[in-house]
């Protein structure tokens, strides 16, 4: 397949498979990511994306195959990779209930910051992504945006070397959207590499240097997306997700759900 | 180590570390603190330190409990933990904790009466149930009788207390994604979990065992008092390895949805069973002056409780018998190897919630006998669609379940004990040619318990489906959520209560419970005429109490009234068929014209938008400071906080 060569190898999947009980989830998922890399993970609901992050995170175990990050087989490294390691969960999962600051300075100690450290640096952060006047309230106040910013700035407090952002972008207004998108340019640029986790295609086509795109437990294509675009003779990233993950019935099913709604029943 | 104690500091733990005055909560308006910013002022580097932070090291005196918990960290970083991370977890646990909507004792006051609606207030409670402990403790130097009984009332309590209100810390969540995802072992997290609940229990058992532990000291002396404090200590530790290895087993073999169920259940059975013990605490004095001679069985070597009554029996009165021995070794070395095990097993404790995370099947497709029903027993379509509604909301709601079943089962339960009161010094063919049988009207008691929670549900966002649907009827929807009340709630008890009453009174009673039935019904209307009228399912589970449960006191005297007056019926010739026939009329006014007429005067077409945004907005999001004492326009006393099953935690430091 289109597997590139990277000069500096940060992570790798080698033969990675999970089972949920008999559900296999992942069937032999082989990936490798390098550095200032920012790679479009996508695939459709259940294709087993989340269950890789997790894999990679430590929160599940018992899969077989290696993950090797920053040259450690996870298995036996201990949790010492995660301190260069950032996370942005897709549920949102904060303690809202503590203020933005005492949040994040316990997350930045978390990874081995010190509280004074942390503190600055997650003020320089709040104030720069406009939170500056809520940095002491509770978060239980704050509107999905606000959270959401919050969960980046948490992500990259520690200034990690491998970002893994599940949709990072929901909630955020569009001048905050296109901040993002130029930090993580930015972040690329400085070497760091960015797993990134969508369901909007358009977003990950335009940001990714390279696209996974994960179905039923594989990689069905990795490259760049000029590479998929010459394969698949599509235009557009989403009608190659849809090529590729045999979706196609998109017109039909559409029709059939306004026939539904317009009255034409089935009988029960 | 030296090092790591640097990293982490001791700062923000602080029960609340800014003064409202100069940290305002978010306004209504939560976006708009927006500054324009540029993308080229992003970045790490460009922090510009802020130099107006708030003194953080000022209030650190104040919690202490963690500093008594320095002294062990030897002890933690030889089991693998990560000590100073782990008081970091504990730190912050603690501080959300003192903001956090608390109910210990709350689960228990909708019962008891008892309005304790803050974890210290609850202390108070558990330290007034110590005290029918001092009389075990002091009566003789039987220990193995006293101690042991002693020692079951304490588990029962604290293991109780522990799956009802702590589970919520064992099992949270969120602590998998957003610390386990950081560079912290599993077993650090879980060491910090165990602590944090050891710190409620162990204050818990101090408020439960303080009176008896004073008493054993002036009673029996130094040496009793010093072991009881350390027995105690080491139940306290059992009991939580034997609630995380319940739910291992529970998780091991279903899913955490299950799980949960099972907790729930719990959490009822134990309302109920405080209540019913109530009743015979009383009793319990009578038989306090026996001499209760210890007779061993094989089984007793199952009872944790009577291996501390045999190491006090062979510690302090020197018995030598083999199977106390046994018992007192066991006392003594169980509870270590349990800690010592669980130790080794945290790491299998936090993989193993991995489960929690998972759905459950898929559910059946059948819609059940309501579906059916709702044409049967409600008049329009809109009242049809919200029963079904109602029907099925309260089917899967936990906490809804958690206030209202301890009150079906006190239906189920006190017709009985009043009637085995009554029994004392009579015949059972006195009993059974009475009129006891008139406690059926107990089933009418959950009524205004019912009525008050139907407004609450932990999806109580949903209820923006009543502002953006055209629901024209108000009275269909209430009427509606009454008869799905009614049917699920009461017939199910009414009907159980019924054939069992017809088994012991015979069938002569059962025009008698067809009035009372009806009665039943009646009251049902009373009890909504009287108490506020709230959307249902649109209001967020509060924590302690409410303010209309001052209206409940009264309305329990109408249960007694409609007894009265049944019983009062049944002495006149014809009497209970004409109070069928007044009570039928007066139903099917109460149910039908006049119902819509006392909506119409009590509700003049609600702004329903108004009305959701005033019901769910300020109470949940905002810092609960300031809207606990806002009373809205009808005296009804706004919620301040919401009650999820993690919030059930308060501490002081």
């Amino acid at each position: 397949m289109l597997t590139q060569a990277t000069p500096q190898t940060v992570l790798t999947l080698k033969n990675l498979k999970m089972n949920f009980g008999a559900k296999e989830v992942l069937k032999g998922v082989d990936l490798e990511a390098g550095r200032g890399e920012i790679i479009g993970y996508i695939g459709p609901n259940g294709a087993g994306k989340s269950t890789t992050v997790k894999i990679m995170l430590g929160l599940i175990e018992g899969y077989s195959g290696t993950v090797e990050i920053l040259g450690e087989d996870i298995r036996n490294a201990g949790v010492g990779y995660k301190r260069h390691i950032g996370y942005v969960p897709e549920t949102a999962d904060l303690y809202d209930n503590l203020t933005a600051r005492e949040y994040l300075t316990f997350i930045g100690e978390l990874y081995g910051m010190t509280f004074e450290d942390a503190d600055q640096k997650a003020q320089g952060l709040i104030e720069l992504f406009g939170l500056k006047d809520v940095y002491n309230s509770r978060m239980t106040s704050f509107s999905k945006g606000m959270r959401q910013k919050v969960l980046l700035i948490a992500s990259i407090l520690h200034d990690p070397e491998i970002l893994f952002l599940d949709e990072p972008l929901s909630g955020l207004d569009a001048n905050s959207v296109m901040i993002v998108k130029e930090l993580l340019e930015a972040l690329a640029r400085a070497g760091k590499t960015i797993f990134y986790s969508s369901h909007i295609m358009d977003v990950v086509e335009k940001i990714s240097h390279r696209i996974v795109l994960l179905d039923g437990g594989h990689i069905v294509a990795n490259g760049t997306f000029e590479d998929l675009k010459t394969l698949n003779h599509e235009g557009s990233l989403e009608a190659i997700f849809n090529q590729l993950t045999g979706f196609d019935t998109q017109s039909k099913t559409a029709n059939q759900i306004m026939q539904i709604i317009q009255g034409v029943t089935r009988d029960d | 180590m030296t090092e790591e104690k640097k990293i982490i500091s001791d700062v923000p733990m602080v029960t609340d570390p800014q003064p409202s005055a100069e940290a305002p909560e978010v306004s209504e308006s939560p976006e708009s603190p927006k500054s324009p910013e540029s993308p080229e002022s992003l970045g790490s580097q460009g922090v510009s330190p802020d130099a107006d932070t708030p003194p953080l090291h000022k209030h650190k005196k104040t919690f202490s409990p963690l500093s008594l918990l320095d002294r062990f960290a030897g002890l933690f970083t030889r089991a693998g933990i990560d000590y100073p991370v782990m008081r970091r977890i504990l730190a912050i646990k603690f501080l959300m904790d003192g903001r956090k909507a608390p109910s210990v004792a709350g689960s228990q006051s909708g019962a008891a009466g008892k309005s304790g609606n803050q974890f210290l207030k609850s202390l108070w409670v558990y330290g007034l149930m110590g005290i029918i402990l001092i009389p075990l403790i002091i009566m003789g130097r039987n220990f193995m009788f006293q101690v042991s009984a002693a020692m079951g009332i304490v588990l029962f309590m604290v293991m109780t207390s522990l799956i009802s209100d702590f589970s919520s810390v064992l099992l949270d969540l969120r602590d998998r994604s957003i610390v386990l995802t950081r560079p912290v072992e599993g077993r650090t997290l879980t060491a910090a979990k165990t602590i944090h609940v050891l710190g409620y229990l162990l204050m818990i058992t101090g408020a439960l065992t303080g009176p008896s532990v004073i008493a054993g000291f002036i009673r029996h002396g130094a040496a009793f008092g010093f072991l009881y404090v350390w027995m105690i200590f080491w139940m306290d530790l059992l009991v939580i390895v034997l609630t995380a290895m319940l739910y291992l087993v529970v998780l091991r073999f279903f899913d955490g949805e299950k799980l949960r169920d099972i907790i729930n259940y719990i959490q009822i059975a134990l309302s109920i069973a405080m209540a019913v013990g109530y009743q015979f605490v009383g009793r319990m004095f009578q038989f306090v002056d026996l001499e209760v001679t210890f007779q061993t069985a094989w089984w007793q070597f199952l009872l944790p409780p009577v291996w501390i009554g045999a190491i006090f029996e062979v510690l302090l009165n020197g018995s030598r018998d083999p199977v106390l021995m046994v018992m007192a070794a066991l006392a003594a070395g169980v509870p270590v190897l349990a800690v010592v095990l669980y130790a080794q097993g945290m790491r299998t404790f936090e993989r193993s919630l991995e489960k929690l995370e998972q759905r459950g099947s898929k559910g059946s497709a059948r819609l059940g006998i309501g579906h059916r029903l709702s044409g049967l027993v409600c008049r329009t379509h809109e009242e049809a669609l919200f029963f079904r509604f109602a029907l099925n909301m309260i089917k899967t709601e936990r906490d809804f379940k958690l206030r209202v079943y301890p009150s079906l089962g006190f239906s189920l339960i006190f017709p009985f004990i009043f009637i085995l009161n009554s029994m004392q010094g009579s015949t059972w063919a006195e009993v059974t040619a009475g009129k006891s049988y008139l406690f059926i009207y107990f089933t009418a008691m959950m009524m205004p318990t019912i009525l008050l929670m139907m407004k609450y549900s932990t999806s109580h966002k949903g209820a923006w489906i009543y502002a953006a649907t055209p629901v024209g009827d108000m009275a269909a929807v209430y009427r509606g959520t009454l008869k799905a009340m009614m049917l699920r709630l009461l017939v199910p008890v009414f009907l159980l209560l019924s054939a069992v009453f017809l088994v012991i009174y015979g069938t002569r009673i059962a025009l008698d419970l067809v009035v009372a039935f009806f009665g039943t019904m009646l009251f049902l209307m009373v009890c909504f005429r009287v108490l506020s009228k709230r959307l249902p399912f649109s209001e967020p589970f509060i924590a302690g109490r409410n303010a209309e449960s001052g209206k409940m006191f009264p309305l329990t005297f109408g249960v007694g009234a409609l007894g009265g007056l049944h019983y009062g019926a049944t002495l006149v010739p014809y009497g209970t068929l004409g109070l069928l026939a007044v009570s039928l009329l007066l139903n099917v006014y109460m149910w039908g014209p006049g119902f819509r007429r006392h909506l119409a005067s009590r509700i003049e077409r609600v702004d329903l938008t108004r009305y959701l945004a005033e019901s769910q907005s300020g109470k949940s999001s905002l810092g609960h400071e300031e809207s606990e004492d806002k009373s809205s326009a009808d005296g009804h006393r706004k919620p301040p906080f919401k009650l999820g099953r993690s919030d059930r935690l308060k501490w002081r430091g």
